[in-house]
């Protein structure tokens, strides 16, 4: 994952801190974690490049679709992550992987490939 | 007897033979000399008559011997004048296949040529013997008609109103043999129901009056008692002058009759009483969901009145979202032969319940659909747990792999600070310990909120802490927490108290832990709750605390708590002890 610049947006700092210190372990750079759906969309203006993101769909009291709509508008691949089996996903993300919490690096970089191909 | 020469003798037999009845002569030689047309008529087959020997013409109609008895009958009063008295007799005849009746007479006379002869006159009884016997034969047609009927027929007399005739048929029905209410008056009337006295009292006067009277009256059994029931129908009979002379009557047991209707109608009220008692909303349709009856019960419901639900009114009870659905079922209806389904109906006061609709057909003998039963189950409370229920599973099933998330992550950082497999050991069982608390405490919270006094108690109890007596002092009212700030606060408090049992204020022989807490208040409820954790009277090993635990404790405090939870905290290692401060908003931003 050399130097890619990769958002983590999950709720659960335990969870999260695990991913950053997975993904870091494998050469990205991370941008935040984001606990909530206020602090993602904060660093979506302000953090400037963004090669890929993992979205935590539930946020609390917030679903991070706004932040999903955003990363496709923008063209940033993503995956969300879930702890649920049957999560409901809009027709609009139908495309986007939908991953198993915690998320792997491997899983993020197929979900790259996806985009290539 | 002597017909004398002065009556002219052409007059003589004119009159013989006009007379209106059987006569006629014979000679001295049994010769036929004169006779009445109706001797002639008896005499038809014996032509010609006059001339004719008496002994010939009666062995041609009579048969043997009653022939010979009846020309000894003339021979003796030829002979001797005695007069001759038959008496009635029937006899068949010789030349006719009938039997004939007769009484006839026989007198010795003198005849124009002054000899004897015998006057034959006779009577023909036939007619009225045959009359007589139709007249037996009809009364007896009746008895047998009457007395084999199992209806009780009676004849009374109009103008006494005493019973003339009473058919065996009473006794059957009574328990009371025919001869007592013949010979007792009011033996009739002793028999009904008292109730029905006055009623069955006015019968005869009524029908002697000339009206036709149908009446239904109750009689207790002379024998048994059994109250049975009459149904009775009395008539006038008239006589040629068209007056009333007698009363006739019809009585007909219907107690079986009765009491099966009175089932019937028992078994109509039951089924009613259950058709409106059931706690059900019933109705009965016809097809494709066109209602034909409703019950009281959808009324009550829906605030309809009874033609407001007929047809499709019903649909109008019917969320407006619901309404497509249920007409598509019922379209299916027909061949599911059969309807079940959920949908949400409107009660009188404006609230929309859950009901399960449901529906089953009544089939004729060639299995076509003649109507259909139904009925609305309020489920509305099943619905809504069945909501909860799925809210519920949901949430679990997040909890557990969030839950298996925080495991492994603990695993891997216990594992970054061991030192030994034995030192991993011991602390990950603690942390998982510690962990499996907030579990017991998260599963109680659907009943009663968790406090920050329940956490701090479980904490504190788990590691002993009531052996250190004044040692440990907590202070705080118990603010209610909300449950996504229970694992991450519960993890974090274990890490301080494990830190003060190995290392810190427990560890030490006069160290002191002082937890207390307050709460902002906002409204009815908190703002921010915040804790205060204090380790003093000891002397920290600085430089010896393994880094590994101590930093995982901080993380949790100075990076997790501010992370899921927007806290702000604090976390002071110094000589004087441990100060933790962790400041909680209450209140979702």
């Amino acid at each position: 994952m050399n130097g890619k610049h990769v958002l983590i947006v999950e709720d659960e700092f335990l969870i999260a801190d695990e991913m950053v210190t997975i993904f870091a372990r494998e050469g990205a750079s991370i941008i935040g974690p984001a606990p909530t759906l206020d602090a993602a969309l904060e660093l979506l203006q302000s953090a400037g490049k963004i090669d890929a993101a993992i979205l935590d769909i539930r946020l609390q009291k917030h679903l991070s679709f706004p932040v999903a709509r955003k990363l496709l508008e923008r063209g940033i691949p993503f995956i969300f992550a879930t702890g649920y089996d049957d999560e409901f996903i809009p027709e609009e993300f139908h495309d986007i992987r939908l991953c198993e919490k915690p998320v792997e690096p491997r899983e993020l970089l197929a979900a790259l490939e996806d985009r290539r191909a | 007897l002597h017909i004398s020469s002065a009556v002219n003798v052409e007059t003589f037999h004119r009159l013989i033979r006009n007379a209106p009845f059987g006569i006629y002569f014979i000679n001295a030689d049994y010769t036929i000399v004169e006779a009445s047309r109706n001797a002639h008529e008896a005499f038809a087959s014996v032509v010609p008559l006059i001339g004719c020997d008496v002994r010939t013409a009666l062995s041609t109609i009579w048969q043997e011997p009653f022939a010979s008895l009846a020309i000894d009958a003339f021979a003796r009063t030829l002979r001797t004048g005695e007069p001759y008295i038959s008496g009635e007799m029937v006899e068949p005849r010789a030349d006719l296949p009938v039997t004939e009746a007769y009484d006839w007479r026989l007198e010795r006379i003198v005849m124009p040529d002054d000899r004897y002869g015998v006057v034959c006159y006779f009577y023909d009884l036939t007619e009225r013997l045959r009359a007589e016997q139709a007249l037996a034969d009809s009364e007896t047609m009746f008895r047998q008609f009457a007395d084999n009927s199992t209806d009780a027929l009676w004849v009374a007399n109009a103008s006494t109103g005493r019973l003339e005739y009473v058919s065996r048929a009473f006794s059957k029905i009574w328990g009371e043999p025919v001869r007592h209410v013949l010979m007792e008056p009011g033996r009739w009337n002793d028999l009904v129901h008292p109730d029905d006295r006055a009623a069955v009292r006015e019968l005869i006067p009524r029908i002697s009056a000339g009206e036709t009277v149908i009446l239904t009256y109750r009689i207790a059994r002379a024998d048994t008692g059994e109250l049975r029931w009459i149904h009775e129908t009395g008539f006038p009979i008239y006589d040629t002058s068209g007056q009333v002379v007698r009363a006739g009557g019809i009585a007909q047991d219907m107690t079986d009759r009765i009491r099966a209707q009175s089932a019937v109608q028992e078994s109509r009220q039951v089924l009613d009483a259950l058709l409106q008692g059931i706690p059900q909303l019933v109705w009965r349709s016809g097809d494709n969901g066109k209602w034909v009856w409703v019950s009281r019960q959808w009324q009550t419901y829906t605030g309809q009145y009874e033609d407001q639900g007929l047809g499709h009114g019903w649909l109008e009870a019917v969320h407006p979202d619901d309404r497509c659905m249920v007409m598509k079922d019922w379209q299916h209806a027909s061949e599911d032969r059969g309807l079940d389904l959920r949908l949400r109906l409107r009660h009188r006061m404006g609230e929309y319940r859950w009901f399960q609709m449901r529906a089953s057909a009544f089939l004729d003998s060639e299995g076509r659909i003649l109507e259909w039963l139904g009925t609305c189950t309020d489920v509305d409370d099943l619905q809504r747990l069945q909501e909860k229920q799925e809210v519920m599973v949901e949430e679990l099933q997040h909890r557990t792999r969030n839950l298996l998330g925080v495991v492994r992550s603990k695993a891997t950082q216990t594992r970054a600070s061991s030192r030994s497999l034995d030192d991993f050991g011991e602390r990950f069982n603690n942390r998982l310990n510690a962990l499996s608390r907030v579990q017991g405490l998260l599963s109680r919270s659907q009943r009663t909120a968790i406090t920050i006094s329940d956490l701090v108690s479980a904490e504190l109890e788990a590691f002993g802490a009531h052996l250190f007596g004044k040692r440990v002092k907590v202070e705080g009212p118990p603010v209610p927490l909300r449950a996504r700030h229970v694992q991450t606060l519960a993890l974090a408090l274990h890490e301080l108290a494990t830190n003060a049992r190995k290392y810190g204020a427990l560890a030490h022989d006069d160290g002191e832990l002082a937890i207390g807490w307050s709460a902002g208040k906002a409204g009815s409820g908190y703002s921010f709750l915040r804790i205060d954790w204090e380790e003093t009277g000891f002397v920290p090993f600085l430089k010896e605390q393994p880094v590994g635990t101590g930093g995982y404790g901080r993380k949790l405090i100075e990076r997790a708590l501010p992370y899921s939870l927007g806290a702000r905290t604090s976390y002071q290692l110094d000589s004087k002890g441990v100060r933790c401060s962790i400041e909680l908003p209450l209140i979702d931003g």
